[in-house]
């Protein structure tokens, strides 16, 4: 069997999903064992044309040439994976969404010719994705396992719980019960391996929704410590505004 | 299970000792020998059970930890097994060296006895006995309940009567020891304690009298089953689904739970791994969810009430006891600040 | 110290593809031991290991009086049957088990037999099917009433000639037709067949397996026709990921499934706080 080849693209994103691809180094000669890289801009010199087994894409959709680029990735690729919050739910690009676009334009570029933005979208928004790698940035374990799942034929195991799961594992001190701080871990995706709260940094949603995540609730609290309804709002609209269950967040208080 | 304890009339030698403040610190160095302490200290503002590589660490000043001693027995990740590439089994080691879980509270004690039952009955879990078997309980009498603790109300605290190796009681100036086992029996014996004079027993209940003013909280169990099985569709239940976070955490850090979740991790030569075991929780959406898509418990006011019916209804024909002991962890951690004492008294209406 | 949870090795003796998404396999344990020890009861499962995959609950469909190759009729919906589906015979996989109760054959003094099933519920039943043909003088009228989606989709035709001819009244019938299949019985749901049955309640026992929301629609069916909760047995199926009552997924009160299970009495069911078998009367 050949090996399967791998495409990775970039969008509207910091390119730091796929610096963690890179950043398997430790294992990446053995991953380059199992699949091709074959189209992988930031790491390749030359890169062969499609079609592909598996595409990685990164990024939120912002831009109608992004459009075309997306549906050429999901005719050219057999599977087509969503890498990051961004190509989830849009992510931090996300964030402008809520402003007309001329004004947020205008507040980044001088000269507003040849700017066409559109509405940050996750890339389900145009196509139909196979699958989804939450975080920002992805998880490189769950990135491995969605490869050796891949490989196998089978689902991979993507923990759909909270971060509280994670947090009690590793037997955290709950950053918003003892601390007192806001912490969007009980309504937000685990996998992370509770990565900020293990390091005293409340978790940010980054992530987006856990499974049957009550983001309403954890709002009321949100406010009930003191928080202001426009806080709220920013806390649920920096990652995964665009998604329902964080927007009813948003919208609550 | 061979862990055997006796109350303390069945044994003849002189059970009571008095351990004073000073030689608390030599005797669990002496301990420290020939066991792996595993004793309460001290994490952020919280506490944790922690394996103490120096006495001074230990802090038995607490009055709960994050997550129970259950997580030295029955591990928060476990690994099963391993395969190899020609499909052969290679079993974890399950030998473990001697420890002693000192200053556990008489409801964790509880809790483990109830641990006991679910994983040594039918079907014995290997993995867990292994480290059951070398563990020994050195408990404390709770002299400071916490603002969530309740363990008075089921009779699980705050004094112990059976369950343990040995027991202390803070009695100010140093501790009343009791020995509740043979293997007790051993570890009192590196130590050239004295007997504790007959007034030890006085002041001990002294202490705990004091303690059993102190408790906040109160679960009823009068007819407690009876009350549930009444109260099944009830509009508390959906309040509480609106109100529940589904983060899990109150299952997480129960002291009862037994529930986990089997994955296998495979290596990227996609033929040897490790199949693996980690707490898993009524609480979540994927818990009851079957092959199809079916899920047997998809709205969160059924999950919020098989954890609580769990505990105080299922658990008596299962094994034959309650299901909570009371500790508060599942109060002390929920963001919501869900209150299993305050839906039983809601329930019955007070 | 026995460990529950380590599985044995098995190998994939044969393959019979039964339906697009449905395959029987054939197993023998690799150790001679474990193969000669190995008996089940009609009803009890087994936990299929695929060595890094994971590790599913299935229902043994063979004859328990041929136990050292036995069979597992499998509907590739999960990782671990859909993996299966792509081994070949030789391959080898994990088993453990028998875990459960079983059907109650020899516990009840069963006197007439009911098998109601629906599309892979017959898999748990064909080997109540196979004892009863065994033992077929201790029992009288026995009568399987049968539905699958489409007639490509009814498992085990084959037998069906052979359970007919010891006297087993076999009804069947399908949802749909697609076009171009030949079918000139019945199309309709299983409950539709209660109307031609001859099963009555008076010393019959109930053995039903299919989909929850059919088993609900047969229960109040049966109740309706006079057959009592005491009669009527039902397999569920729910979340395992031990087999032997400690990871706690199937739990349903304070019964476990694997366990306590499969098979229940309905009326056993009734006895729960929590509503199984959805919308059935109670």
């Amino acid at each position: 069997m050949s090996k399967p080849r791998v495409a990775v693209y970039k969008m509207s994103s910091c390119a730091g999903c796929q610096l963690e691809i890179i950043n398997l180094e430790p294992i990446l000669l053995d991953l380059l064992g199992a699949v091709d890289l074959s189209y992988f801009v930031m790491a390749r010199r030359e890169n062969e044309p499609g079609p592909y087994d598996i595409g990685l894409v990164e990024g939120a959709i912002t831009c109608g040439e992004e459009i075309e680029r997306l549906k050429k990735a999901r005719q050219e690729c057999h599977l087509l994976v969503a890498l990051g919050s961004c190509a989830c739910y849009g992510g931090l690009p996300s964030i402008k969404n809520w402003q007309p676009q001329r004004v947020v334009e205008n507040r980044v570029y001088d000269n507003l010719a040849a700017i066409h933005s559109t509405t940050a979208y996750g890339i389900d928004y145009y196509v139909p994705v196979d699958a989804y790698l939450k975080g920002c940035p992805v998880s490189r374990e769950e990135l491995l396992d969605f490869i050796k799942s891949t490989l196998l034929g089978v689902r991979p195991y993507l923990r759909p719980h909270s971060v509280c799961v994670e947090c009690k594992l590793h037997e955290n001190v709950c950053l918003f019960v003892t601390e007192k701080a806001i912490c969007l871990g009980p309504v937000t995706t685990a996998g992370c391996g509770a990565l900020c709260p293990s390091r005293g940094k409340p978790c940010d949603g980054c992530r987006g929704p856990a499974n049957d995540a009550n983001a309403v609730s954890l709002a009321r609290t949100m406010a009930a410590y003191g928080l202001h309804s426009q806080d709220i709002v920013r806390y649920f609209r920096k990652f995964a505004g665009m998604t329902s269950e964080f927007s009813k967040g948003a919208e609550a208080v | 299970m061979s862990v055997a304890y006796a109350r303390q009339e069945e044994w003849s030698i002189p059970q009571l000792y008095h351990l004073p403040a000073a030689k608390l610190d030599p005797f669990l160095n002496k301990l420290k020998e020939n066991y792996t302490l595993i004793g309460p200290v001290v994490k952020g503002k919280e506490f944790v059970f922690a394996p103490l590589s120096d006495p001074g660490e230990l802090s038995l000043h607490y009055q709960t930890t994050l997550l129970p001693p259950k997580k030295v027995l029955h591990l928060p990740f476990e690994v099963l097994f391993s395969f190899h590439e020609d499909q052969q089994i290679i079993e974890t080691a399950q030998e473990q060296q001697q420890q002693i879980i000192f200053g556990i509270h008489p409801c964790d004690v509880h809790a483990i006895a109830i641990l006991d039952k679910a994983y040594t009955a039918e079907y014995p879990d290997p993995y867990y006995i292994a480290k059951r078997r070398n563990t020994l309980l050195v408990a404390l009498n709770c002299s400071e309940p916490g603002e969530n603790c309740f363990c008075q109300s089921l009779g699980t605290g705050p004094e112990l009567k059976d369950g343990y190796d040995l027991l202390l009681t803070d009695l100010g100036n140093g501790y009343l020891l009791e020995v509740g086992s043979p293997r007790g029996r051993e570890l009192v014996q590196v130590m050239d304690l004295a007997p504790a004079p007959r007034v030890a027993m006085v002041e001990k209940q002294k202490v705990l009298d004091n303690a059993r003013r102190k408790f906040q909280k109160k679960l009823n169990t009068q007819d407690l089953p009876g009350i549930l099985e009444e109260n099944f569709r009830q509009p508390i239940w959906e309040e509480l689904m609106h109100e529940c976070l589904a983060c899990g955490s109150c299952t997480m850090v129960c002291p009862t739970c037994f529930c986990y979740n089997v994955v296998d991790k495979i290596d990227l030569n996609l033929k040897s791994g490790k199949r693996q075991r980690e707490w898993d929780s009524c609480m979540l959406l994927e818990y009851a969810q079957v092959a199809l898509g079916h899920n047997f418990r998809k709205d969160r006011d059924a999950r919020v009430k098989q954890r609580i019916y769990h505990k105080l209804v299922y658990y008596e024909p299962q094994f034959g006891t309650l299901g909570c002991v009371g500790c508060g962890r599942c109060i002390h951690t929920c963001v919501k600040k869900i209150d299993i004492t305050d839906v039983i008294s809601r329930l019955r209406g007070e | 110290m026995f460990n529950p949870f380590k599985p044995e090795r098995a190998i994939i003796k044969d393959i019979i593809k039964e339906t697009t998404d449905t395959t029987t396999y054939t197993f023998s344990f690799l150790d001679e031991g474990v193969r000669r020890e190995f008996r089940f009861r009609p009803g009890q499962f087994n936990m299929l290991t695929i060595f890094g995959i994971g590790e599913a609950p299935i229902s043994i469909s063979s004859n328990p009086a041929e136990p050292e190759t036995f069979q597992h009729t499998v509907r590739h919906v999960g990782n671990v049957t859909k993996f299966l589906s792509k081994m070949q015979p030789g391959d080898i996989v994990g088993i453990r088990g028998p875990y459960g109760t079983g059907w109650p054959l020899d516990v009840l003094p069963i006197k007439n037999l009911l098998i109601i099933a629906g599309g892979i519920g017959l898999a748990p039943l064909r080997p109540v099917i196979h004892e009863v043909i065994d033992r077929r003088p201790e029992f009288g009228q026995v009568e399987v009433l049968y539905g699958a989606r489409t007639p490509a989709e009814l498992l085990y035709p084959a037998e069906y000639e052979a359970w007919r001819q010891a006297g087993i009244s076999l009804l069947l019938t399908v949802d749909a037709v697609p076009s171009g299949t030949a079918w000139e019985g019945q199309v309709g749901v299983v409950t539709d067949l209660f109307r031609q049955m001859s099963s009555r309640p008076g010393e019959t026992a109930v053995f039903t397996c299919g989909p929850e929301i059919m088993m609900s629609y047969v229960v109040k069916g049966l109740l309706a026709r006079g057959f009592k909760p005491e009669q009527i047995y039902v397999s569920l199926e729910r979340r395992m990921n031990c087999g032997v009552k400690k990871c706690g997924k199937c739990q349903i009160g304070p019964k476990f499934v694997c366990r306590d299970g499969p098979v229940f009495a309905y009326a056993e069911l009734l006895t729960l706080p929590e509503e199984v078998l959805g919308g059935a009367v109670r």
